[in-house]
């Protein structure tokens, strides 16, 4: 009884000793590793353990994890994907924008004398892609993984973020990719993920610039059908 | 024997004084029709007015005037004065009157006439004169904006009459004869002035009448009845200018009478003129009204007004000697008598003058910080604003000097103002390289002229003080920290060098692609070693210490820090940038720390970290992207690893999830010195 009681106890006070922001590893299946903040080293995931969005959850074949968000509700990672903490969080439209923004202009060179000062920084945390496939330099980590691989779990990441209603961060996180990654561009999945994304957030001319991009790529028949149709479709809705 | 009378008085009836009667009225027409001049007057008419207004005169001035009463007994055109006025030496101005025709002259006829055994009657009038005739005035400006004025007038009274004295003649009678009396009173007056221009469109002036008073006091004690009456007086008024072509004017004295007046100026430089008189002490609130009419070419000025008594009871010569005795004379401009009358006037100004073409109407200006002189030869340190004041555009440049921290003024380039119009033009100051030896902060005179013509060194000038900072100050602004970054100064290139030269072979056998990140983590270590003390960070305030002054001291807070470290990187060629982070929530604590081009594109960070967390991609001056790594340069004795990860872990923080960039309180300031 004494025991029933404890555990009754723990259960019902674990919400308050967790502070704003963290988040509880439910469960671990096979294995997966973490990364804290600015830390070089993965160490092994653990469940009950508590996060941070510093932290950057991986996983491997054959691998889950299940989180606990401070929200209350639960995020599954699957195999092979990389997913930072810090995208675990909705964004407002405008945050969003702006950040979109911040990535247009990042080309502007500076022209101080002008008065004119862009920041001319891009915040880029992710992994490296090399330019070419077969690329000598550095083309893997010192984790031993293939940079384009690391590329792959990333945007897996990503979709995790959007199964999960993320959108805002799912659409920087796959634009983050596609920019270290250029070859991921060629896949009309991940323009489909952003297009999407901006649909859900109900950014119709944003959604409708990344279709047209998608309509100019090499698509299947009914990849080709699908997104003609949403590009009719939201035209319309653009008209209305 | 007792003497016998010879005569007989026989009383008549009353009958008009006023036999003549011309007033003094202001020497300028403008001012007769305008009424309230007390701060509208300018130039050579201001002599009897407001003699602060003298200051109007470019260099010489003379005005004429004239006028015709409109009465019955009207003479024609009388001559009333002549005005020649002189200014010197830049800020002082003379002016003499001559006005043979200012006088007021009444005929006054006695109740008694002596009738004589003859049955000759002769009437025992008398008459009185006054004149104003000559006067002396000086005016000088106080400053750029005030101007003080005195006035000195003598004022001749003279009464002419019949006596009646009887002489002893043969036989033992006394015969009653009649003589001519004339008795004549001088008084010396003096007058002070003071005109304020309290902005370009606002003006405010003030005149004393008859403050002094020196008399011979000759008059005969039963006399002095008929005496003018000169009570001490002042007069204050307004003027507004809402528009360039309007004014606005407004007197009132110490006699409760109040003057509103307007000008507005017509194109082809012709202006029109009105004003109202009230007088709170008689039953007729308006006891006057002016109109008038100007027109000016160049340095002549044409002038016409007529003023309107609207009581004329007791003018053209309809007044009694009781309506003289009980209503008095204090105002040879407005009193009962005077007739009305059209006033002419000329004014011609001549010698060296310019008539000003543009005037300097306000001025702004930053203050000086010695660590960014150089910039303000491209970036404006000031602005004024200049008004046209001519019916033409003009062609404008305004000059720049301090004469301390400058050789020669610095120039605008021309600028184009449309008539009438304003202008706000910036300007620029190229400093000597002196002024970064200033220790301390300074006030000192700085000169703005506005030029247009060749001919002419200025249309108008300004001097104003000018804050000049020490050399270590600095305006808070993250974007000016830079400054004082000198990775030309020979201590730090020494210390990068000899720290470089130390590793030598080091950094010759390493991986190249890694070599600007070996050499930052040498010059970062050699750096530790150098200093012995980091002040709290958060103690950081708005002195700077250049670098060699850090070198030299040892220590400093998290500004010194990164100016220092960020000019020895520099000095090596290494691209550094600051991070300026001021918590909104906390601005007090506001903090720099500063990162650094490693030179490697991303895909080669895994050959520097595995976590991208710890560094920032950013492209370089030509679109390649490049890895860039924060260092919390006030924690340069812990080791570089430690500055790298505080440096990382602070801008994931505050740039990543605080989204601090984009909400405007993160910023990244590339130090970019050419």
């Amino acid at each position: 009884m004494g025991r029933k009681l404890v555990i009754l106890f723990l259960s019902l006070s674990l919400p308050g000793l967790l502070q704003a922001g963290d988040f509880v590893v439910k469960s671990v299946k096979g294995s997966a590793v973490v990364r804290h903040g600015v830390s070089e080293q993965w160490v092994q995931l653990r469940g009950g353990e508590k996060l941070t969005d510093d932290d950057v959850v991986r996983t491997g074949q054959r691998s889950a994890v299940t989180l606990s968000l401070p929200s209350g509700s639960t995020l599954r990672i699957p195999e092979y994907a990389v997913l930072n903490l810090s995208d675990v969080r909705a964004l407002s439209q405008e945050e969003l924008l702006l950040k979109l923004a911040m990535e247009n202009i990042r080309n502007v060179p500076r022209n101080r004398r002008e008065g004119i000062i862009i920041p001319n920084t891009t915040v880029v945390h992710g992994s490296d892609k090399a330019q070419e496939a077969a690329a000598a330099n550095a083309s893997q980590n010192a984790d031993g993984l293939d940079n384009s691989k690391l590329a792959e779990m990333e945007f897996t990441g990503a979709q995790v973020l959007f199964n999960h209603d993320y959108y805002g961060t799912c659409i920087l996180r796959t634009k983050e990719v596609l920019r270290l990654s250029p070859e991921m561009s060629q896949r009309p999945e991940t323009h489909l993920l952003i297009a999407q994304s901006f649909e859900r957030l109900e950014l119709i001319s944003e959604a409708l610039s990344e279709y047209a991009l998608l309509s100019s790529m090499e698509l299947s028949p009914s990849q080709r059908s699908q997104v003609e149709s949403k590009i009719e479709s939201l035209r319309s809705s653009l008209k209305k | 024997m007792r003497p016998k009378a010879l005569f007989l008085l026989v009383l008549t009836q009353l009958s008009v004084i006023a036999e003549r009667a011309e007033a003094q009225v202001p020497s300028s027409a403008r001012e007769v029709a305008l009424g309230a001049w007390v701060t509208s007057v300018s130039g050579a008419a201001s002599i009897d007015l407001n003699p602060a207004g003298l200051m109007g005169v470019r260099d010489w001035e003379s005005l004429g005037s004239t006028y015709v009463t409109l009465s019955r007994s009207a003479s024609g055109f009388i001559f009333q004065d002549a005005i020649l006025a002189k200014r010197f030496l830049q800020s002082n101005a003379l002016a003499f009157r001559y006005s043979p025709g200012a006088m007021l002259s009444f005929h006054l006829p006695d109740t008694n006439t002596i009738l004589m055994p003859d049955s000759i009657k002769i009437p025992l009038d008398k008459s009185i004169s006054f004149r104003d005739a000559i006067e002396l005035a000086y005016a000088k400006q106080i400053t750029r904006d005030i101007s003080l004025g005195i006035a000195l007038r003598t004022f001749q009274e003279e009464i002419s009459m019949k006596k009646i004295f009887y002489k002893l003649e043969a036989g033992n009678q006394f015969v009653a004869q009649t003589a001519d009396s004339t008795y004549t009173q001088w008084t010396w007056l003096a007058d002070l002035g003071v005109k304020w221009q309290y902005s370009p469109s606002i003006l405010f002036g003030a005149a004393t009448r008859n403050l002094l008073r020196f008399s011979d006091r000759t008059l005969p004690s039963d006399l002095r009845s008929l005496s003018f009456h000169m009570p001490r007086m002042l007069r204050i008024g307004a003027a507004y200018s809402p528009t360039a072509n309007l004014l606005l004017a407004l007197d009132i004295d110490t006699e409760k009478h109040a003057i509103l007046g307007w000008e507005y100026q017509l194109p082809y430089n012709i202006a029109l003129r009105q004003s109202t008189h009230i007088d709170a002490t008689t039953s007729r609130i308006v006891p006057a009204i002016g109109l008038g009419i100007g027109w000016s070419y160049r340095f002549v000025e044409l002038n016409a007004a007529w003023l309107h008594f609207t009581d004329q009871r007791l003018r053209n010569n309809q007044a009694s000697f009781v309506d003289f005795e009980t209503e008095g004379i204090s105002n040879l401009v407005m009193n009962s008598f005077t007739d009305d009358r059209i006033v002419f006037s000329l004014k011609v100004a001549f010698g060296k003058a310019h008539e000003p073409v543009a005037r300097i109407e306000d001025i702004e200006l930053t203050d000086i910080y010695p660590s960014m002189y150089y910039v303000y030869a491209y970036r404006p340190v000031g602005r004024a604003r200049v008004r046209n004041l001519t019916s033409e555009p003009v062609h404008v440049r305004l000059s720049f000097m301090i004469n301390d921290f400058m050789n020669t003024p610095t120039e605008t380039k021309p600028e184009i103002i449309p008539a009438h119009g304003l202008l706000e033009i910036p300007f620029t100051a190229l400093f000597k390289e002196s002024i970064t030896r200033e220790q301390e902060t300074s006030l000192r005179a700085a000169e703005i002229a506005v030029e247009s013509s060749p001919e002419v060194p200025f249309e108008d000038r300004a001097q104003v003080q000018v804050v000049v900072h020490g050399r270590n100050d600095w305006n808070g602004d993250p974007h000016t920290l830079q400054y004082f970054v000198t990775p030309t100064d020979p201590a730090i290139l020494a210390f990068s060098r000899s720290a470089l030269e130390k590793y030598k072979t080091l950094i010759d056998t390493s991986d190249p692609r890694l070599n600007t990140f070996l050499r930052s983590q040498i010059l970062f270590s050699e750096f530790a070693n150098r200093l012995t003390y980091v002040n709290d960070p958060r103690l950081s305030d708005d002195r700077v210490q250049y670098p060699s002054e850090t070198l030299s001291l040892k220590g400093g807070d998290c500004d010194d820090m990164s100016v220092a470290f960020a000019s020895i990187l520099e000095s090596v060629g290494i691209a550094s940038a600051f991070v300026d982070i001021v918590p909104p929530e906390d601005p007090e604590n506001a903090h720099v720390f500063i990162m650094f081009d490693t030179g490697l594109p991303p895909k080669l960070g895994s050959l520097i970290s595995n976590n991208p967390k710890r560094y920032v991609i950013r492209k370089n001056s030509r679109g390649e992207d490049r890895i860039w790594i924060p260092l919390e340069t006030t924690e340069v004795t812990k080791g570089f690893e430690t500055a790298w990860k505080l440096g990382a872990e602070q801008y994931f923080e505050n740039v990543e999830l605080k989204s601090g960039l984009i909400k405007g309180w993160v910023h990244v300031i590339d130090i970019d010195l050419d």
